[in-house]
């Protein structure tokens, strides 16, 4: 069940209906959430739930018996624990294959012959994602953050259907605090709702579906036979349409959430307006990235550790969190990218500091294709055809031969998109819940008219779900 | 759509549908929302039911689908009948031609079609 289509469209009416009706009992609202969002969840592989079921309780208690150890050792034995069980759920669903493919290839490489047994597990739709979130909850419940919650808000927090298959990663300092009380509803926050899910919906059916299928599948699909010229668009296509894809889900899983009355962290920040690398990590995938740095640069010594170990432990955390993507070589060469040019940034910074200004400009242009380099690996299906993909560009064959009028329009759209004020859709909802609501139902048909038809035949899933 | 990163924090902090507070926020929020919710749901009943019929005939064969399917498929017939999906047919017949449209003999759906041409 994906975001933009009827099945969901009609799930969440009947959703928002019944935690409505049943505002006067909080906790009876949600278990009915958290009974929606398992059957959400459910409509992949009813086995996934147990799995969420398991993970929620066994933090659950975790947390507890840290909340409840009085030793600050046994208390970090504990978060060690989960820390070990939770990246071990992880390990097994999404690297078990890969590890052992490339322990088959070294023992074969070293004579072995193949003797390890291959496997093929299947990927639990969000693993990554609910993983995460279990993680950060049990290290912010030991160092006091929070209090540690109970099973239904716990759960709930981990299941909650919004966020739960592509993010974004909502801590339990953000969310637990709002599960305590019944939510209230207010004009102005289902106006930028109901702006959000448009928006997506907008952003990925029309611009990153469309995208896909006209620009980027056709150049990544055989970059042999593409033009140079073709491959740049197709890598430009992908830097529009991974953002119009991944941000719309993140929109609309915001105005989701915000229409069943709770609020989520921002998660993009129009991140090709980024001057610096450091400056789009602050803009793109805002809840994996602070994540990391929080749960993972800093424990690394972040920068307090002199130049040199910032500079590695900047590349590790960027390593690391490439990985988080996926077992993949091309993963892993892509956190290779982003930790070197920003440990280069760092040095270059310290080194220029005050006597060379660059112009933002020129910023944002570097940024820009140094993110789109990237994306040609994390694209890339596997290590030899980005290396082929990056081999084409370089040929100098200049013609056209994919990028058509409406495909070069919408990669100007999806750029130009980083050109919006800032705060457009705030200040359009501000007009907006003064309007009358037979005319904000009439607006918003009418934007889900254009949507429609300007649709391509089955919208692709959002690519963060094989996350 | 949001701002923080220009001023150099991480910016995690903060949702991006903070408004500034007014009274309108308080007066009927729930009925004005589902109100909206009820009225676009209505209006693209009536102008779009080709969808509707389109996507009950893509449901997983079962008695939800079968109960579904006489009612839209009928549902349909009535909108066309009454040209109620002339604007969404005229908008995708639009978007079509965009889409057909090229520079020159690009072919984006063809599997490779560098190699089609004569290199310069």
């Amino acid at each position: 069940m994906q975001f933009p289509t009827l099945s969901f469209g009609l799930f969440f009416l009947l959703v928002y209906a019944v935690t409505w009706a049943l505002n006067r009992s909080n906790d009876w609202r949600k278990i009915a959430l958290l009974m929606a969002s398992w059957f959400f969840y459910g409509a992949w592989d009813p086995r996934f739930v147990l799995l969420l079921f398991l993970s929620a309780s066994g933090n659950w208690l975790l947390a507890r018996a840290i909340a409840a150890a009085a030793a600050q050792a046994r208390q970090r034995g504990l978060v060690l624990l989960g820390v070990v069980l939770n990246l071990g759920v992880l390990a097994t669903f999404k690297y078990a294959g890969f590890f052992l493919e490339q322990l088959d290839a070294l023992l074969f490489s070293l004579g072995f012959g193949r003797d390890v047994p291959l496997l093929q597990i299947l990927l639990p739709v969000g693993v990554s994602f609910f993983t995460f979130q279990a993680v950060s909850y049990l290290v912010d419940v030991q160092q006091r953050r929070i209090p540690p919650a109970s099973w239904l808000d716990l759960t709930l927090l981990m299941s909650f259907f919004p966020h739960l298959v592509a993010g974004p990663i909502v801590r339990g300092s953000d969310l637990l605090p709002q599960f305590r009380t019944a939510p209230r509803l207010d004009r102005g926050a289902a106006a930028a709702a109901l702006l959000l899910i448009l928006w997506g919906a907008f952003k990925k059916v029309v611009v990153a579906s469309e995208l896909a299928t006209a620009l980027v599948d056709p150049a990544f699909r055989d970059p042999a036979h593409r033009s140079s010229l073709d491959l740049l668009f197709g890598a430009y296509g992908y830097a529009v349409q991974i953002y119009c894809d991944f941000s719309a889900y993140s929109d609309m899983a915001i105005g989701l959430a915000l229409l069943l009355g709770y609020r989520f962290p921002r998660n993009f920040d129009q991140p090709y307006r980024a001057a610096s690398l450091q400056d789009f990590w602050r803009r793109w995938h805002i809840s994996l990235s602070s994540w990391l740095r929080d749960y993972l640069y800093i424990p690394l010594g972040g920068s307090r550790k002199g130049r040199l170990r910032t500079m590695l432990n900047l590349f590790l955390t960027m390593v690391l969190g490439g990985l988080w993507h996926g077992a993949n070589w091309t993963f892993v060469l892509w956190g290779a990218l982003h930790g070197g040019w920003l440990a280069i940034e760092r040095g270059l910074a310290r080194l220029v500091a005050g006597r060379v200004t660059v112009p933002r400009w020129i910023g944002m242009l570097i940024t820009f294709h140094v993110v789109v380099l990237g994306w040609i690996f994390f694209r890339a299906p596997g290590l030899t055809d980005a290396l082929a993909y990056l081999h084409g560009l370089g040929a100098g064959d200049w013609r056209n031969t994919l990028v058509t009028p409406l495909s070069l329009a919408l990669v100007a759209i999806g750029l130009a998109m980083h050109a919006l004020p800032p705060r457009g859709l705030q200040q359009l909802a501000e007009r907006m819940r003064h309007w009358p609501a037979p005319l904000v139902g009439a607006l918003l048909a009418l934007g889900l008219l254009l949507i429609g038809a300007m649709r391509p035949e089955g919208v692709a899933p959002f690519i963060y779900y094989q996350f | 759509m949001t701002i923080g990163a220009e001023r150099g924090e991480i910016a995690e902090i903060g949702s991006p549908v903070n408004l500034v507070p007014a009274q309108v926020d308080r007066r009927a929020p729930w009925r004005w929302t589902t109100a909206s919710m009820v009225v676009a749901a209505l209006l693209l009943a009536l102008g779009n039911g080709t969808g509707l019929s389109e996507w009950a005939d893509d449901l997983p064969p079962g008695p939800v689908a079968a109960a579904l399917q006489e009612p839209l498929h009928a549902w349909a017939a009535f909108t066309v009948r009454w040209h109620q999906d002339r604007p969404a047919r005229w908008l995708r017949s639009q978007w079509m031609q965009a889409r057909k449209a090229r520079f020159g003999n690009e072919q984006p759906d063809a599997a490779g079609a560098a190699d089609s041409t004569t290199a310069p």
